[in-house]
C-alpha cells in the first residue's frame, strides 16, 4: 500500500460517521431519561435502562426474557406465524427492483408482478391451500410473458407424483408434464380432474417458482444476469427477511434450517433493542444481508441490507406478527 | 470561553434538555468514531457510546473544566471501551465477507484495511494511533485518555508506525509529535 493510500485511509476513518438514527436515539433516551416518562422509551440495552433509572431514581425495569435465538428458533417461529408478506426483489448491478409481492394470509397467498418502473405486470396469482382433502391445490391467474412458472412435483390421492412445468415466451406457451418421472404429452385421464395444466382453476401445486431475468442463487454470472433475493415481511409490505433463490418459504426454511449459513452475534444492539443477528454467509458476490432477531420470541425483527455500491444499509422497519395459537 | 464552558455544564446539570441536545450532538460524532475504531463493530461503539454520554451526566458535578471537555469525554470513553474489551469474548465477531476484489464494495471497505492492519497490532500501540491521527488529539491529551506517561505513548506511536509501515508497506505518515 502506498503512502496515498495510507494517508486515503486515515482520512476515511476520520470522516465515518455514525448510521442514520443512532444519535437521534440516544438524545431521545438521554432527555427522556431526566423526566419522569421512563415508560415511554423504546427497548433499550440492560446497562442504558438501569443507567437511566438511576438518573432518575425512579421506576425499576424488568429485565427482558433473554433467550439466545438459533436459526432453527427462527424457523420454528416463522411457521407459526400466520400472516406475513414475501417480496423478491431483483437485483440490477447496484440498484435492486421489487419484481412481486407475495401476501400470505393463513392458507390463501397472494402474488403481484411488478415491471422495472413499479406497475403491475400481471393480474394477482392465488395460491391456495396446498393440500386439500384430496391433496388438491387450486392455481388460478395468467403465466408471465418470458417468465416460466414451474409447478414442482405433487403428490395426488393415490400416489402418484405429477410434475408440471409451463413455459410462456413471447406469448408461446409450452407444457411440460411428467407423472411419477416420466414425461408424457397429455395427463392421464384419471388425474385430470384433479390437475388442470392451464393456469386457471386448476388443482394441485405444491411450490411454484418464478425463474424469471436472475442467475443461480449466490452467483453473478454475467453482466446481464441479475439475482433475484426476497424477503419476507408483514402483511402491510414492509420487508423482513431477505432471500435469495427462486421458492421463497421453502428456500427460506431451509435456509434457516442450516446453521451453517450464518454468523450469529448475542446481545447486539440495533436502534436501542437488545437483539441476537444473524449475518448470512454468501460466499460470493451476494448482497449482504444481516437478520435482526428477538431473543425472546425468535421473531426476526429488522432485516439489514447492504447496498452491492456500498452506498450504506438500508434497513427496513419494524413490524408484528399474527401467530398461531 | 470558561464561562461559556461553566453556563453550558449548569444548564447541563440542571437538565436543560436543549442543551443536552447542542451538547451531545457537537461531541457525539467523535466519541462513535473513536469507539467503532477500537471495537470495530457499529453495534458495540453505539452502545459503548450511549454509555459514555450517560456516565458524563453522571460525573458532570465533577467536572472542573481542568481538561477540554474532548478529552474528557475520551477518557471516559476509552474506560467503558477497556470494560468492554474485558467482556467481549462473549460475542463473536462478524467479519465482512464481500468480496474484496469487487469494486462495487470498495465504499463499504473505505478504512477497512488500515483498521484490520491496526487490530493486528497491540492494544495500547492501536489505541495511540488512533488517539493522534484519527481523532487528532496531542500527545499530551492522549496520556491523559489513556492514564500514562507522555513518553510512553510517544513510545507507542513510534511502535505502532513502525508496526504498520511492515504490514501496509511503504513509507507511512510523516510523524509529528507537536499538538494538533
Amino acid at each position: 500500500m502506498n503512502p496515498n493510500n495510507i494517508q486515503n485511509e486515515v482520512e476515511h476513518l476520520r470522516a465515518e460517521k455514525p448510521r442514520e438514527g443512532a444519535k437521534g436515539e440516544l438524545i431521545y433516551k438521554l432527555i427522556q431519561s431526566k423526566g419522569k416518562t421512563m415508560t415511554t422509551l423504546r427497548k433499550a440495552t440492560l446497562p442504558t435502562l438501569v443507567t437511566a433509572v438511576a438518573l432518575v431514581g425512579g421506576v425499576m425495569l424488568m429485565q427482558p426474557k433473554a433467550v439466545a435465538a438459533t436459526p432453527k428458533t427462527v424457523a420454528a417461529a416463522l411457521k407459526k406465524a400466520m400472516n406475513y408478506t414475501i417480496q423478491s426483489f431483483v437485483g440490477e448491478g447496484s440498484s435492486r427492483r421489487m419484481q412481486s409481492v407475495t401476501t400470505v394470509e393463513g392458507e390463501k397467498k397472494t402474488t403481484k408482478f411488478v415491471d422495472s418502473k413499479g406497475n403491475l405486470v400481471d393480474k394477482n396469482i392465488h395460491f391456495k391451500t396446498l393440500t386439500g382433502k384430496d391433496g388438491a391445490v387450486t392455481v388460478t391467474g395468467s403465466v408471465l410473458d418470458n417468465k416460466m412458472v414451474v409447478i414442482k412435483e405433487h403428490k395426488a390421492r393415490k400416489g402418484e407424483s405429477v410434475e408440471l412445468k409451463v413455459t410462456k415466451i413471447n406469448g408461446k406457451e409450452s407444457k411440460m408434464i411428467k407423472v411419477n418421472g416420466k414425461p408424457v404429452s397429455e395427463l392421464p385421464k384419471e388425474l385430470k380432474e384433479k390437475v388442470k395444466v392451464h393456469m386457471s382453476d386448476g388443482k394441485v401445486v405444491e411450490g411454484v417458482g418464478i425463474i424469471g431475468d436472475h442467475s443461480e442463487h449466490g452467483e453473478m454470472s454475467g453482466a446481464k444476469s441479475s439475482m433475484v433475493i426476497a424477503s419476507l415481511g408483514q402483511t402491510n409490505g414492509k420487508p423482513m427477511i431477505l432471500q435469495s433463490g427462486q421458492t421463497p418459504s421453502e428456500y427460506l426454511m431451509d435456509l434457516l434450517a442450516d446453521e451453517s449459513r450464518w454468523n450469529i452475534s448475542r446481545g447486539v444492539t440495533y436502534y436501542g433493542a437488545r437483539l441476537d443477528r444473524f449475518a448470512l454467509k454468501t460466499g460470493g458476490q451476494l448482497t449482504p444481508v444481516e437478520l435482526y432477531v428477538d431473543p425472546a420470541s425468535a421473531l426476526p425483527k429488522y432485516l439489514v441490507f447492504k447496498g452491492m455500491d456500498g452506498m450504506g444499509m438500508k434497513i427496513e422497519d419494524v413490524y408484528t406478527y399474527g401467530v398461531r395459537p | 470561553m470558561e464561562s461559556h464552558v461553566i453556563s453550558e455544564m449548569d444548564r447541563l446539570k440542571q437538565g436543560d434538555s436543549e442543551a443536552l441536545h447542542v451538547w451531545v450532538s457537537e461531541h457525539y460524532d467523535g466519541i462513535y468514531r473513536f469507539l467503532r475504531h477500537l471495537t470495530r463493530q457499529v453495534e458495540a461503539a453505539e452502545d459503548l457510546a450511549q454509555q459514555t454520554f450517560l456516565n458524563a451526566i453522571q460525573a458532570l458535578p465533577k467536572y472542573r473544566g481542568e481538561s477540554s471537555q474532548k478529552t474528557w469525554l475520551h477518557r471516559i470513553a476509552f474506560r467503558e471501551y477497556i470494560a468492554w474489551r474485558r467482556k467481549r469474548r462473549l460475542l463473536l465477531p462478524l467479519e465482512f465477507l464481500a468480496p474484496k476484489e469487487d469494486p462495487r464494495f470498495a465504499a463499504i471497505d473505505a478504512g477497512e484495511v488500515l483498521l484490520a492492519a491496526l487490530h493486528q497490532l497491540p492494544s495500547a500501540y492501536r489505541e495511540a494511533f488512533l488517539l493522534f491521527e484519527v481523532q487528532q488529539m496531542s500527545i499530551e491529551e492522549i496520556a491523559e485518555v489513556t492514564d500514562s506517561p507522555v513518553g510512553t505513548v510517544k513510545s507507542r506511536l513510534h511502535h505502532a508506525r513502525e508496526r504498520l509501515r511492515v504490514q501496509l508497506g511503504g513509507t507511512f505518515l510523516e510523524v509529528s509529535y507537536e499538538p494538533k
